[in-house]
């Protein structure tokens, strides 16, 4: 009868348990990418996850990631103090008319307008005809008036072919990115801006954000040897930034986190969007991947070693056979549930 | 008019019968009323409701003659031309009419015998002795026999006019009218004519361009004049539908120009306003449609009545503006014209001109620093008003007379303020 019980016990106890280890990794596994998922992550494989876990320096390009991406208008002065809401209305109207972050951050300034015979001059500005009345908006000295020192970019705005004041612009700092930065050092992933804008403008947004590192006016072409040679520091390098202007710095990472839609390569993590609070979550979670990874094979091991030896001794009989198993899911339940918290 | 018959032989009367005359004298006026009046209670045919100014010839007439009687009978130096052209043209007037001649001899014959039935009195009254009061009897005999031939050949001269060229005399009578011509003109054209004139009056400017003229026959209603371009047409106000047609189905590429109704004094100023239509429409003021219909157009007609006043006044009062560019130019005067015009709100005055509210605080602060506090001043106000409703549909339609002007102007003035300067080297010497 015992041997009988006791036989039992041991297929019932190899019958809870081999499943349970044959399909803990495949489950956490699901478990990561389905709460990576919740939290706009797209993480294509285990292995990607676990260079995440790794990364210490964090690359991220200013648009999108401590900025939302867009800028603001952050001054007006109008030459005549009565011309504030001409200068709004008339600059509003034209920003409309045209897709670079500085114009759209104008066009809020003001609705839409009937504007005609709109021209992009690269590099300069933009001009057109607002309500029949010629506008221009664009680098001062191009309007015919002085440069601005100072922060942000500053823009000139000439109706009727005469000057009437100042626009500037900056960027549009998240209200969380800070916080986001601190969360990410204390997690030891150290960030390092990279930005097209000037050094004023690059180390002002950096010392707003709690980033010690900053690389102002870096080309897209620039940003790849940047990261090969925090990488020749022994850094393990991730690079955030929107493409195509990131693609080099990207492929050159040890983890490339990008908002590009569709299949990704292996070492991409895809995001919804490159906020930084984002990008803590991707480290975040990888990290508690790797913990929850490291910790989960010895735990299941020391229960099925335990479960079996107890059987084999005779003292498991079938019923707390099922018991004991029933147990050892739960543990192994509890690791896996510390990666949804 | 025909060939006047010699004048007769100068009257010689006795002295009696001369006394007799001579108390006459004094009562030719009031004499010459009564025969008058009498021929037309008699005559009816000479007495229509619209022959007013025939009557009063009639009279003018008589009492001429009257006159001249008296002045021959006592002596004195006479001229027979001018009583004889009155009695020609009473003539020529009935003929006009399409009266009968008869009418004439039945007026002559009835302003004889009451003649003579007065001299006769007279002559009862001052015991004239039968040979003298003979002697007076062939007097007037003769000299009313003078004047019926004269009135004779009148009626020929009228008759033949009236029957041989209808078309030229409408062609005169349109000129009358065109010229303002006083009503006894205008009655005789129009009785020549066979047109009657209504008491109202609408009057057309046709362009006819390269189409050539409006035949008279296409109007059969109307009185028009070929010949030059615009071509004037007149016709009865109920008729205008009917003349615009025709004048259509005539020249199908022509633009004609109808002047509202009025009466027939108004004719000349009909005249002037239409073809000032058919002006504003080359000057683009006016929609260029085929028929423009004047009345809706009424203030720019007035408004481009005095086209010098208003370039005076333009360059006076719109100096601001003419130092704007061709674009703020145009802009800034539409926008002050229609607030001027309207005094609405900013947003109201935006969706007229289909434009931003801003935009329009904008254009109204820059009228301001142009024109200041002139906009306070009510006179100054009314003036820009109407210089500015007259010219701004001038410039829109591409008119530059009042910038050339004023840029002319500008540039002359400033080489009267700069003298001539000598030359460096010169001063250096």
């Amino acid at each position: 009868m015992t041997d009988l019980n006791g036989t039992t016990g041991v297929a019932g106890l190899i019958a809870v348990t081999v499943p349970l280890l044959t399909f803990v990794l495949p489950l956490l596994t699901w478990i990561t990418r389905s709460r990576g998922r919740s939290l706009g992550i797209d993480v294509p494989d285990v292995k990607t996850l676990q260079s995440a876990a790794t990364i210490d320096t964090l690359v991220i390009d200013r648009w999108g990631t401590v900025t939302t991406g867009d800028l603001r208008v952050t001054a007006v002065e109008p030459l005549d103090p009565e011309n504030d809401r001409n200068l709004r209305w008339f600059a509003g109207a034209l920003g409309h008319e045209a897709a670079d972050p500085v114009a759209r951050a104008i066009a809020r300034l003001a609705t839409r307008g009937r504007v005609r015979n709109v021209d992009q001059h690269p590099g300069v500005g933009i001009s057109g005809s607002v309500d029949r009345h010629p506008v221009r908006v664009g680098h001062p000295p191009w309007v015919g008036m002085d440069e601005r020192p100072g922060l942000g970019r500053t823009v000139g705005v000439e109706v009727d072919n005469r000057p009437i004041g100042y626009l500037t612009v900056a960027d549009e700092v998240r209200e969380h990115a800070s916080g986001s930065v601190v969360r990410l050092v204390d997690d030891g992933v150290t960030p390092v801006l990279v930005s097209d804008d000037n050094a004023a403008n690059t180390e002002d947004l950096a010392h707003r954000c709690g980033i010690d590192e900053w690389h102002p006016e870096t080309a897209p072409e620039k940003r790849a040897r940047l990261v090969v040679e925090l990488q020749e520091r022994g850094r393990r390098v991730a690079v955030a930034g929107p493409r195509p202007d990131n693609d080099e710095a990207l492929a050159a990472a040890d983890l490339a986190l990008t908002d590009a839609t569709g299949p990704l390569d292996p070492g991409t993590v895809g995001l919804v969007d490159l906020d930084v609070q984002r990008l803590h979550s991707v480290f975040r979670l990888a990290r508690k991947t790797s913990r929850v990874r490291s910790l989960l094979r010895p735990v299941a091991a020391a229960l099925g070693l335990l479960g079996l030896g107890l059987a084999l001794a005779g003292v498991l009989p079938p019923l707390a056979a099922v018991g004991y198993a029933v147990v050892s899911g739960v543990v192994i339940g509890a690791l896996l549930a510390g990666l949804v918290r | 008019m025909g060939e006047a018959a010699p004048t007769p032989e100068r009257i010689e009367l006795p002295g009696s019968a001369q006394w007799m005359i001579s108390s006459l004298e004094r009562e030719v006026r009031s004499v010459a009323e009564g025969v008058a009046e009498q021929v037309r209670a008699t005559v009816p045919g000479l007495d229509g409701p619209g022959d007013e100014p025939l009557r009063q010839l009639v009279f003018t007439a008589i009492h001429n003659a009257m006159r001249l009687f008296v002045d021959e009978s006592l002596g004195r130096e006479i001229n027979y031309t001018p009583v004889e052209d009155l009695f020609r043209k009473l003539g020529y007037r009935v003929a006009a009419l399409g009266r009968d001649e008869e009418l004439i001899a039945q007026g002559m014959t009835l302003a004889v015998r009451e003649l003579t039935s007065e001299l006769q009195v007279r002559a009862a009254e001052n015991e004239l002795s039968a040979g003298a009061l003979n002697a007076v009897n062939d007097a007037v005999t003769t000299f009313a026999t003078h004047l019926t031939r004269q009135v004779e050949v009148g009626y020929q001269a009228g008759a033949q006019a009236r029957s041989s060229d209808t078309g030229l005399a409408r062609i005169r009578l349109l000129t009358a009218l065109l010229a303002g011509a006083d009503d006894d003109e205008i009655e005789a054209q129009a009785a020549v004519a066979g047109w009657e004139v209504p008491e109202s009056l609408t009057l057309i400017a046709v362009d006819t361009g390269d189409e050539g003229a409006l035949p008279a026959e296409a109007c059969p209603a109307a009185l028009t004049r070929p010949g030059r371009s615009p071509q004037p047409v007149i016709c009865a106000t109920a008729d205008v539908e009917q003349t615009v047609a025709a004048l259509r189905a005539a020249l199908p590429h022509t633009r004609a120009a109808v002047c509202w109704p009025g009466p027939r004094e108004d004719a000349p100023d009909a005249w002037t306003w239409a073809t000032r239509a058919l002006d504003l429409v080359r000057a683009r003021v006016i929609p260029a449609r085929p028929v423009i219909d004047c009345t809706m157009f009424r203030t720019e007609i007035w408004l481009h009545a005095e086209p010098v006043l208003r370039r005076q006044l333009a360059q006076e009062l719109l100096q601001p503006l003419f130092t704007e560019t061709e674009n703020s130019r145009e802009i800034l005067s539409e926008t002050l014209l229609v607030w001027l015009e309207t005094r609405d709100s900013a947003p109201a005055i935006a969706a007229k001109l289909g434009v931003h509210p801003q935009t329009v605080r904008y254009r109204w602060k820059r009228i301001n620093e142009l024109f200041g506090d002139s906009l306070h001043d009510s006179d100054f106000v009314t003036q820009l008003l109407l210089v500015l409703k007259a010219s701004v549909p001038l410039w829109i339609a591409g008119d530059q007379s009042d910038f050339e002007r004023f840029a002319s102007r500008r540039a002359a003035e400033q080489a009267q303020v700069e003298p001539e300067s000598p030359d460096e080297d010169d001063a250096d010497d």
